[in-house]
């Protein structure tokens, strides 16, 4: 080996000078490396060297999957090259199957994705038309500033009321972002459009029952439960780390019914598989519950105490007997909290315990004092009485017998015509729920997406009720748990107190788009003056705020693909998203909504931040550790948040403009822009996401106490309270209040202080929703198929929808389900493209004919984005229903019912609307040379199986 | 020009390795993102200068007259757009049309087994890149300045073992890792852009490659180990 290292600069031998010919992406010295390196002959040299990792870091996907899944995120060279399962979770007891490993094919090919062609990487700046997709390429500096300027523009002139930041599924769960953002949104004063109602998943029907949205417990609690039905969710499918325990609690004895229109893969794997006809599950539920009342097999002792079954209803009026009914004392003290009733003991009228002795419930603050427990009271379920009023004798019956009654209107033979089922089969899987309790009910999103969902979910938590399973180990309504206390709000209000607005995704929608025209074009004037006329009501006494009436000026969408699909999609992009002003996305990836902005800000992926996730499903809160720096320019949405409030001070001060007063809720709040950046980094003491992670991790209960580093190294850390399957005690970070309801016979947070099956508001009693009722789910006329939908197994809402390798393991474009019948009787094959329509719009996609789908029905999973279609239309095109505002969802003014953002607020309709198809383009395919086409076969093959049958 | 020195074993003029170097150096310059490199006033002259004097001294015909003479022809403002188209093709897709830059997104493939190699390759020759420039190791300007970089340790050796070991990995790096997407991409480049000046770097940028590879072929030949 020679030690003659030269001196000069290589490329001065042409007699170049130095300038420009240094290297410029590595600080090595050539020289040095010239004689240390290995010697060469041929490729496979390189290969020598074992792999090693420079680091393995620890994160998951904060996608909102509500998967969790922990991850180990392998570097070298600031690459992430793979990720793996961490895998070493504990069970919730020693009689239950563990959690591990949790992951999917998304996370496990996220290490590509984050490098994919999707990636943003760069501010952007529109140049041409809106949608057009012309860029200039810009700096962090003249974007933050040109946004501050349009930022100022709005709140001064208009309030900043007319700004929004719509935070999405990318936000949704990781806890400093959302954290982050909430913060901004307070300090600045801007409106958050929640999403929770705004894409149809609030599942009211559950608060307006028992006076929270958190029923659920971990996923082992479904290995206790003795009948488990997996009704309107397929968690084989959105649930790939869960699913096995519907599997394995089979083992355990369980009997899983599934039921769903069409055919899934989780009804694939259960005991039996119930498919009503689409949006007819109320009827079906109430068949149940007519089975369940007829044959006794109900709990009474359990809703005697638990729910207002006992309660008393004046026959006449269908109202409560309250005791403002019975004294003049109470009359004027407006006493409409105290119910009465009927007790076997003593033949006589009885105060229920737990009545009356709260004040009125008020905003969030509707825990009631007192106790469930009857003591020697002995409830009547069923009877009529007399009862003397400041009104005069009146009749008073029970809920218990009224429920008889509307129960009668859906029994078995009744519910059959409507569902399509057969009686036997309602009345036998009655029975199953009935006496194989614990009975649980695991139900997904989908559950609130129809115009009457909140029905279907009262008809819900009335079965597990009538089985005593709700507030039961192995039972209730499996559908969402969340922290108690995130440390989001106070993180998001420390120093500068609540100012944040939130509004309901819905009214912000209908108000901001001019939804009550689409109403009245796809449902007709009457439908939509009455439900506008409640709705306008509603607002002008105050059960709702006004917050959608001023005009919508600028929109920052945050983890947000809020052009995706929306229940009016085209029409929502012209007449809400397409007049605004200004449009800043920030996002770590191209999609429609970030397409149709004037400003695009690249922000980091799920291994180039820090974060936490606490996910209700897994006793475990689990760690997004950085792994590599964000790719290209981008950020987190903290650091992205924070250079927009710095433009937004800098700016600010530049003008001159002064601080101005902004009233939220009642509350006046001083807005001081020249100090947006100081209050939003806490005066410095805020540095990054980690700091934020820190003071989540200190400041929510359940969470074990430990430095961000060391919880970075452990990944997932086991949360209090969680030795068993179920959030029912005061240790965890979940709720945990229908536990305490059961056990510790604490009233629950509703009027009536019981699981609360009886509404008597007055619209509750004009619409004859007292108590739930099947109501024929909305065609449009002339269209015959109804649209369903659901989430997808490849993609989490539009994330990775896009990616190659899961498009690949589809059908390589966006495809829709439909019957064989259906596309046969319009010449339709398995692959064809078609044309899907109705009166307010259009898509195409390819036939994917599968005997799975009823007749009647087409079904597409949700997220592709419009981009991905022919002339940018995904289904979102043939949506009408952003306009179905169900009056009752807006009644207030009575108990628990009125607006409580996240908790009862107006869920947005997704279903109830309806389509055609048409063959768009006949499409070859090698395999139909001399074969009957898939249509045929599938036909053919049920015509044989039938003609077996009868011979 | 003055008598050739020559490197000790393989008899290959030093002049000629620092024509390479250069003409790699140029083109990794020029297809580098005005937004992390510096940029001076004599940027595209430099770069034109290299251009010029590297393709007088190759052992290959490779004119790259035109290109130069175009670079060395810019006015500030056409300096300025060209700076904020790279932008617009190689970096955000400005009028919808990306071009990619970066080989593993180029050739879409679906696994790691490229970028693997690159970094195999890199750390083999002891290239450690910049932090802030690690995630883009497949780009095609951080390729060119490897090989610059093999050409120049080659050049600072005298140990005749080593300046075949680094000669051979220039040959099949070039052949595995740009030769293998670039012509597609400067081909799309090229149909789609044709009067554009990125489209001239990118034609002459594959052209030079193709001359180089067979060059480096012909000159590994009789080096082959087994």
């Amino acid at each position: 080996m020679t030690s003659g290292i030269k001196r000069r600069e290589f490329l001065q031998l042409l007699g170049l000078g130095t300038a420009a010919t240094a290297l410029q992406f590595t600080g090595v010295s050539v020289a040095q490396a010239a004689e240390n390196t290995g010697i060469y002959r041929k490729t496979e040299d390189v290969y020598r060297n074992k792999w090693t990792w420079d680091r393995v870091a620890r994160g998951t996907h904060g996608a909102n999957c509500a998967g969790n899944c922990a991850y180990n995120v392998y570097v070298r060279n600031g690459i992430v090259w793979r990720e793996e399962q961490q895998g070493w979770y504990g069970p919730s007891g020693d009689d239950v199957p563990d959690y591990g490993p949790r992951g999917c094919q998304k996370g496990l090919r996220h290490a590509k994705y984050m490098y994919g062609k999707q990636r943003v990487l760069y501010p952007m700046k529109r140049k041409g038309e809106r949608g057009e997709g012309k860029w200039e390429r810009i700096t962090w500096e003249q974007a933050t500033e040109e946004i501050a300027d349009k930022f100022i523009d709005h709140a001064v002139e208009s309030g900043p009321e007319t700004i929004s930041i719509g935070s999405g599924t990318q936000m949704a769960v990781k806890l400093a972002s959302l954290s982050a953002l909430y913060r901004f949104a307070s300090i600045t004063g801007v409106m958050v459009p929640e999403f929770y109602s705004g894409v149809g998943d609030l599942p009211t029907g559950v608060y307006m029952t028992v006076g929270k949205v958190y029923t659920g417990d971990t996923m082992a609690a479904v290995y206790k439960s003795k009948s488990c039905f997996i009704w309107m969710a397929n968690p084989a499918v959105t649930r790939i780390p869960d699913a096995h325990f519907f599997w394995e609690a089979r083992y355990n004895g369980t009997e899983v019914v599934a039921i769903s229109p069409e055919f899934t893969p989780t009804a694939m794997h259960a005991d039996k598989w119930v498919n009503p006809k689409p949006g007819t599950d109320i009827a079906l539920a109430m068949g149940m519950v007519h089975t369940i009342l007829k044959e006794k097999m109900y709990n009474a002792e359990y809703i005697k105490e638990q729910t207002d079954m006992p309660f008393l209803v004046n026959e006449e009026t269908g109202e409560f007997l309250l005791a403002a009914d019975m004294n003049i004392v109470d009359k004027l003290a407006v006493n409409d909290n105290t119910f009465y009733m009927w007790d076997e003991a003593t033949d006589s009228l009885v105060q229920a315990p737990g009545t009356g002795a709260a004040d009125k419930p008020l905003g969030r603050d509707r825990r009631k004092v007192g106790s469930l427990k009857l003591g020697d009271i002995k409830p009547a379920l069923e009877g009529s009485w007399e009862v003397k009023t400041l009104e005069g004798t009146v009749k008073v019956t029970t809920v218990f017998e009224l429920l008889k009654k509307r129960a009668e209107e859906h029994r078995p033979e009744l519910a059959a015509k409507i569902t399509g089922l057969n009686e036997n089969v309602i009345i036998d899987i009655a029975r199953t729920f009935a006496k194989n309790t614990p009975s649980m009910i695991y139900t997904g999103y989908a559950a609130c997406k129809w115009l009457h969902g909140d029905m279907l979910q009262r008809a819900m938590m009335l079965l597990l009720a009538l089985t005593g399973s709700t507030g039961v180990v192995g039972g209730g309504l499996q559908f969402s748990n969340a922290p108690k206390a995130r440390g989001i709000t106070s993180f998001a209000f420390a120093d500068v107190g609540p100012g944040l607005r939130i509004v309901s995704g819905t009214t912000w929608d209908y108000d901001q788009g001019n939804m009550k025209e689409l109403t009245e074009k796809h449902y007709g004037k009457e439908l939509a003056d009455d439900y506008d006329k409640k709705y306008q009501y509603s607002v002008d006494e105050g059960w709702f705020p006004e917050f959608g009436r001023k005009p919508w000026k600028m929109g920052f969408f945050a983890g947000n693909n809020g052009a995706n699909w929306r229940a009016a999609g085209e029409r929502w992009r012209e007449t809400a998203f397409g007049k605004l002003e200004t449009i800043v996305a920030m996002t770590p990836d191209a999609s429609v909504t970030s397409h149709y902005a004037d400003y695009v800000l690249p922000i980091a992926h799920h291994y180039e931040r820090a974060d936490l996730v606490m996910q209700a499903r897994t006793p475990y809160a689990q760690i997004v550790d950085a792994a590599v720096p964000p790719l290209g320019e981008s950020v987190d949405d903290f650091e992205a948040f924070r250079r927009i409030a710095e433009a937004i001070q800098k700016r600010a001060k530049e003008r001159g403009i002064a601080a101005f007063s902004d009233n939220v809720d009642g509350r006046t709040m001083r807005r001081d822009l020249q100090r947006t950046h100081d209050q939003y980094v806490m005066d410095g003491k805020l540095k990054d996401s980690r700091d934020i992670v820190q003071y989540i991790i200190n400041s929510t209960p359940g969470i074990p106490k430990m430095s961000y580093e060391e919880f970075a190294s452990k990944g997932m850390v086991r949360v209090e309270g969680s030795d068993g399957p179920a959030w029912d005690n005061d240790e965890s970070p979940y709720h945990s209040e229908i536990y305490d309801s059961v056990n510790k016979k604490k009233p629950y947070e509703t009027l009536t202080g019981r699981q609360q099956f009886y509404f008597d508001h007055e619209w509750y009693i004009e619409y004859d929703e007292t108590l739930p009722a099947h109501r024929d789910p909305l065609m449009l006329e002339g269209y015959p198929l109804q649209f369903m939908m659901g989430h997808a197994r490849h993609g989490i809402h539009s994330t990775w929808r896009d990616d190659s390798l899961m498009v690949a393991l589809q059908r390589g474009e966006p495809d829709i389900y439909v019957n064989p019948d259906d596309a046969l009787a319009r010449k339709v094959d398995d692959g064809d493209l078609i044309r899907v329509f109705n009166g307010e719009g259009e898509f195409f996609a390819l036939a994917h004919i599968s005997a799975g789908m009823q007749p009647g029905m087409v079904f597409m999973y949700h997220g592709w984005d419009p981009m991905m279609f022919k002339d940018r239309k995904n289904f979102s095109s043939v949506i009408t229903t952003a306009g179905l505002i169900k009056p009752t969802s807006m009644a207030g003014d009575w108990g628990h019912l009125g607006y409580q953002p996240l908790e009862f607020a107006p869920n947005q309709t997704y279903k109830d609307f309806s389509v055609d198809f048409e063959l768009a383009e006949k499409r070859e395919y090698a395999f139909r040379d001399g074969q009957s086409s898939p249509a045929e076969q599938i036909r053919s093959a049920q015509q044989a199986k039938v003609n077996n049958q009868v011979s | 020009m003055s008598a050739v020195a020559t490197t000790t074993s393989l008899s290959i003029p030093e002049q000629q390795l620092a024509a390479r170097g250069a003409v790699y150096q140029a083109f990794s310059l020029l297809m580098s993102s005005p937004s992390l490199i510096e940029m001076d006033d004599d940027f595209y002259t430099n770069c034109a200068d290299m251009l010029a004097a590297g393709s007088a001294a190759l052992p290959f015909a490779f004119k790259a007259y035109s290109l130069s003479e175009k670079l060395t022809s810019l006015s500030d403002s056409e300096k300025t757009q060209l700076a904020a188209d790279y932008g617009s093709y190689f970096e955000i897709g400005s009028d919808g049309k990306m071009f990619h830059l970066r080989e593993e997104v180029a050739t879409a493939v679906a696994s790691s087994k490229p970028k693997e190699e690159l970094i195999r390759f890199y750390e083999f020759f002891g290239y450690q890149l910049d932090e802030k420039f690690q995630w883009q190791a497949d780009h095609l300007s951080l390729q060119l300045e490897f090989v610059r970089f093999l050409i120049e340790a080659m050049w600072s050796t005298e140990d005749g073992e080593r300046q075949c070991s680094f000669l051979m990995g220039q040959r099949d790096f070039v052949q595995r890792h740009i030769a293998n997407w670039l012509a597609q991409t400067s081909n799309n480049v090229k149909t789609a852009l044709p009067e554009h000046l990125y489209s001239d770097i990118l034609v002459s940028c594959t052209e030079f490659i193709e001359h180089d590879l067979q060059w480096l072929n012909t000159t590994t030949a009789t080096l082959e180990v087994n």
